[in-house]
């Protein structure tokens, strides 16, 4: 496991490279590849995801998404960060991301193996299969997974640079559904690198998410899906840095009670006895003399 | 022969895989922006003027798309 944080701005170091933010965008779901390209641009994002299908020369060579999404990331500092969607088992994902190798010319993947098609819940056996197998051949593999302390655990002591456990089920947009879990996750493997991938529908969670301590977060369709997607890209990268500057600064413990912010000590009836005679009495008397 | 290139069976009078990739409009203006898998194997283009088709052979020809 390679990875900590700088302290500087929003880069963070990852496998010995420099990842320039902490907010991922998927490029995937935009009303038009104008529109994908300004969001990555207003998001200025540390990666974006992107995937491979089958194409036919004409789609190849007439593919508008790519050639934007090509020009918005040299543009910025981002890196494509290939995905390995759609695959469900081990040795699906691993020819997915040796294809993605060649054509992005990237050994980074961002590990995909679904175990439910319906909640799209990832498959944690096949999973660690396929991570083990892409790492033994030389790939950055950042699983996609839940938030279950012992398989992020084995992905880990598989080799893989970081784990992204899911806030909740892709495109959902519910946010950190499993709370507790997560904080008990980020505070059993501290050193570890954290991404809080898919579920996220507001900016307010993907800073939620920094408060915890994770690392980035790995968003698509919050911003897609948005009435603005340019605007809320700018809203997600404004909360993702805004909640790591909390965490940075550390937040105050929790406490069940109230606890007065202005202190009572000083105060002229501090542990004083009730007078004999009320105070605005005596007021009005020292005024009439 | 028949090949089923992209979940398509082809009638195909090529016996290369350069070949049939160029049949099928793959030409210099596609180069570096797709990727080839015979029999889910990834293929380097390299490789593609010595790969002799076969009867029943399953090729994907892919590329670059959107992805969350």
């Amino acid at each position: 496991m390679t990875a900590r944080t700088e302290a500087e701005g929003q880069t963070v170091a990852l496998a010995g490279e420099n990842i320039a933010g902490r907010l991922w965008l998927g490029s995937s779901l935009y009303p038009s590849p104008d529109v994908m390209a300004q969001a990555i641009r207003s998001a200025s994002p540390g990666f974006v995801t992107v995937a491979l299908r089958r194409q036919t020369a004409r789609n190849i060579e007439d593919n508008g998404h790519w050639a934007l999404l090509q020009e918005a990331v040299a543009t910025t500092r981002a890196r494509l960060l290939p995905n390995t969607a759609g695959c469900f088992s081990a040795k699906e994902a691993i020819l997915m991301a040796n294809l993605a190798r060649e054509l992005f010319a990237t050994s980074w993947i961002k590990l995909e193996v679904m175990g439910d098609d319906y909640s799209l819940q990832p498959d944690p056996f096949e999973l660690l299969d396929a991570a083990r197998e892409l790492v033994s051949q030389g790939f950055k593999v950042l699983p996609y997974c839940t938030e279950d302390l012992v398989l992020c655990q084995r992905l880990l002591d598989a080799g893989c640079v970081g784990v992204m456990p899911w806030g909740a089920p892709i495109g959902s947009g519910c946010g950190l559904q499993n709370l507790e879990g997560l904080k008990r996750l980020r505070q059993r493997l501290p050193q570890a690198f954290m991404v809080i991938d898919a579920g996220l529908g507001k900016p307010s969670q993907a800073m939620q998410a920094m408060e915890l301590g994770f690392d980035a977060v790995l968003l698509n369709t919050a911003v897609a899906k948005a009435e603005q997607p340019v605007a809320m890209a700018a809203a997600f990268a404004a909360a993702v840095q805004g909640g790591r500057m909390a965490y940075d600064a550390g937040l105050m413990a929790e406490r069940p009670q109230a606890s007065p912010s202005t202190p009572p000590v000083g105060l002229p009836f501090w542990h004083q006895p009730e007078p004999a005679v009320p105070h605005t009495t005596l007021s009005r008397e020292v005024n009439e003399s | 022969m028949q090949v089923c290139l992209n979940g398509d069976w082809l009638e195909v009078a090529v016996s290369r895989l350069d070949e049939l990739l160029r049949q099928q409009g793959f030409g210099p203006a596609a180069d570096g922006n797709f990727v080839v898998a015979v029999e889910q194997c990834l293929i380097q283009p390299a490789q593609y003027h010595e790969l002799e088709l076969a009867d029943g052979m399953r090729i994907d020809v892919l590329g670059a798309m959107t992805g969350g």
